[in-house]
């Protein structure tokens, strides 16, 4: 029990230092600028079919616990199923504590007590799932060249993610909303493809690097965006403004991921210090009118990013 | 004493291990060596439950091995990002008595527990993980390469330890530090391709060195 009121006050502090880190005013305006949103969202997950939301709760625990990387560490600490299972159940269920007590308050008692039986029975049964931390070998994926070995390396090892997001680009046909939702993944999984730094010896550098990578993973990134955007914008009533400003964010989102790489590059560990600012300040661009400020933001980093790999690589 | 049992572990279609068959008796540290990729780290988080066995059996004291008596040491430990030394100790360790001696080993190695953990570099990583694994106080306990990226004063402090660790344990430890395990190690097991196991006493650690020298013709 000692451990369990250990950790989680661990996460806790976890979150606060994060906020130190991200910086509270930032986090305050995304906050503030994504509340509608994120309200609007909660409100219908709350109003959904009363199954709906058990079994959402379980693919939340599903793909968590998929996801989480610190299970082996768990194992090692806890020492037996048992514990490590006890310590799941208060974690999932202070993450679902208002969702439960939301259906509480109306009335909605047996759907409570049956995501408390599914968090109790998932939380037992991840911890029969052993992850290893290496899966060892990995599949070439040889369509893409060396010279894009960010987006080669990311595509090995994340293949479906990459795959179900060029196909839901291209589903747009069916409805746009799948385009935006596209569109919204990419933009995530842009800031991850660009998380890691390579050694020295991989960097060919010659002047203005990081315009020419910025270029190179446009040449891309605009094809399929533009073929994409096209079928779905024939098949809708939207505004092409619409479709020009995703396209637009995905530019903006390539170039700053690749400046906030190189202007942060020391050649001397495998990952940048932190992308949580840069993630965020992405994501709000995503927001009307607010690609000003990320623009504006890129270009600095941009510059930063040159002078840096100029620096590092011209002595 | 812990006695494996004809275990195989396989990542697909490459079998790493098959039929492998060990014993270790407590009160001895046992050093694992062999070339990069032969299969070392593999056999010891099959060992510490991260890896399930296609086939065969551990067993500790007669019984079946539980996770519960095992210490193991990763080659890079894990830690939650945006934590400090103490919390991780206070987390791994929970009896109150063996935290302060963790502290007090700590001071000892030059920590500061203060400090967040992301910050510490590689050796003071190990560090840490090697205190908290070390005061577990566990029957079984492993140390996947504990030397590497540690500094000169501090390994010959994890090899005081080790020693007096072994007085009630099993210890496994892996290293490619020949003179390291020439100080802390009972026995040797040098595993070959095809995991092919030769075990050499005290006596025989220089013919090991022999051993790789010939194979290399220097």
């Amino acid at each position: 029990m000692d451990q369990i009121s250990k950790l989680l006050s661990l996460r806790l502090s976890q979150s606060v230092r994060f906020l130190k880190e991200t910086g509270i005013g930032i986090t305050i305006l995304a906050l503030f600028l994504m509340t509608g949103s994120i309200l609007g969202m909660i409100e219908t997950l709350l109003k959904v079919n009363k199954l709906y939301s058990l079994v959402g709760v379980a693919s939340v625990i599903l793909i968590v616990d998929r996801l989480r990387t610190d299970k082996n560490f768990l194992n090692q600490i806890f020492g037996g199923k048992r514990s490590m299972g006890g310590y799941l159940i208060v974690e999932y269920l202070v993450i679902f504590s208002p969702l439960i007590i939301y259906k509480l308050i109306i009335n909605q008692y047996l759907i409570s007590l049956g995501i408390i039986g599914i968090v109790v029975l998932l939380s037992f049964i991840t911890t029969l799932i052993t992850k290893p931390t290496n899966q060892g070998y990995k599949r070439s994926f040889k369509a893409i060249p060396l010279k894009y070995f960010e987006l080669k390396f990311f595509v090995e090892k994340k293949r479906i993610s990459f795959i179900v997001t060029i196909c839901l680009l291209f589903l747009g046909v069916i409805h746009v909303s799948l385009w935006v939702l596209g569109i919204l993944i990419l933009t995530g999984l842009i800031m991850e493809v660009f998380a890691s730094q390579e050694p020295m010896e991989m960097v060919k550098w010659k002047p203005n690097f990081v315009l020419y990578k910025i270029i190179d993973y446009n040449k891309i990134a605009l094809p399929i965006l533009l073929i994409s955007s096209m079928m779905t914008y024939l098949r809708t009533d939207l505004s092409i403004l619409v479709f020009l400003y995703g396209i637009c964010a995905i530019i903006t989102a390539i170039a700053l991921a690749i400046s906030n790489k190189y202007s942060e590059y020391y050649g001397l560990t495998d990952k940048i210090k932190s992308t949580i600012p840069i993630t965020i300040i992405t994501f709000l661009m995503l927001l009307p009118g607010f690609i000003i400020v990320t623009i504006g933001y890129t270009i600095l980093k941009y510059r930063k990013a040159e002078s840096q790999m100029k620096h590092i690589c011209s002595r | 004493m812990l006695k494996i049992e004809s275990i195989k572990y396989n990542f697909g279609k490459n079998t790493i291990f098959e039929d492998v068959s060990m014993q270790f008796e407590a009160g001895k540290v046992y050093g694992i060596v062999g070339a990069n990729g032969v299969g070392k780290t593999t056999l010891f988080r099959t060992l510490a439950g991260q890896y399930k066995t296609r086939s065969g059996k551990m067993i500790w004291e007669n019984n079946p091995l539980s996770r519960g008596e095992i210490s193991f040491l990763p080659t890079d430990p894990y830690f939650y990002p945006y934590m400090n030394g103490g919390e991780y100790l206070a987390i791994v360790i929970t009896d109150k008595s063996k935290l302060n001696e963790a502290i007090s080993i700590s001071d000892s190695l030059n920590l500061n527990l203060d400090q967040i953990v992301d910050t510490y570099s590689t050796g003071m990583k190990k560090k840490l993980a090697f205190i908290a694994n070390y005061i577990q106080n566990r029957p079984i306990s492993i140390y996947d390469e504990p030397f590497n990226g540690v500094d000169l004063e501090s390994n010959e402090m994890l090899c005081a330890f080790l020693k007096k660790k072994k007085e009630e344990h099993v210890v496994l430890l892996s290293s490619h530090i020949l003179s390291m395990l020439d100080e802390v190690c009972d026995e040797i097991l040098h595993i070959e391709e095809g995991f092919k196991i030769t075990t050499y006493m005290p006596d025989q650690f220089q013919d090991l060195k022999n051993h790789i020298k010939n194979k290399l013709g220097i």
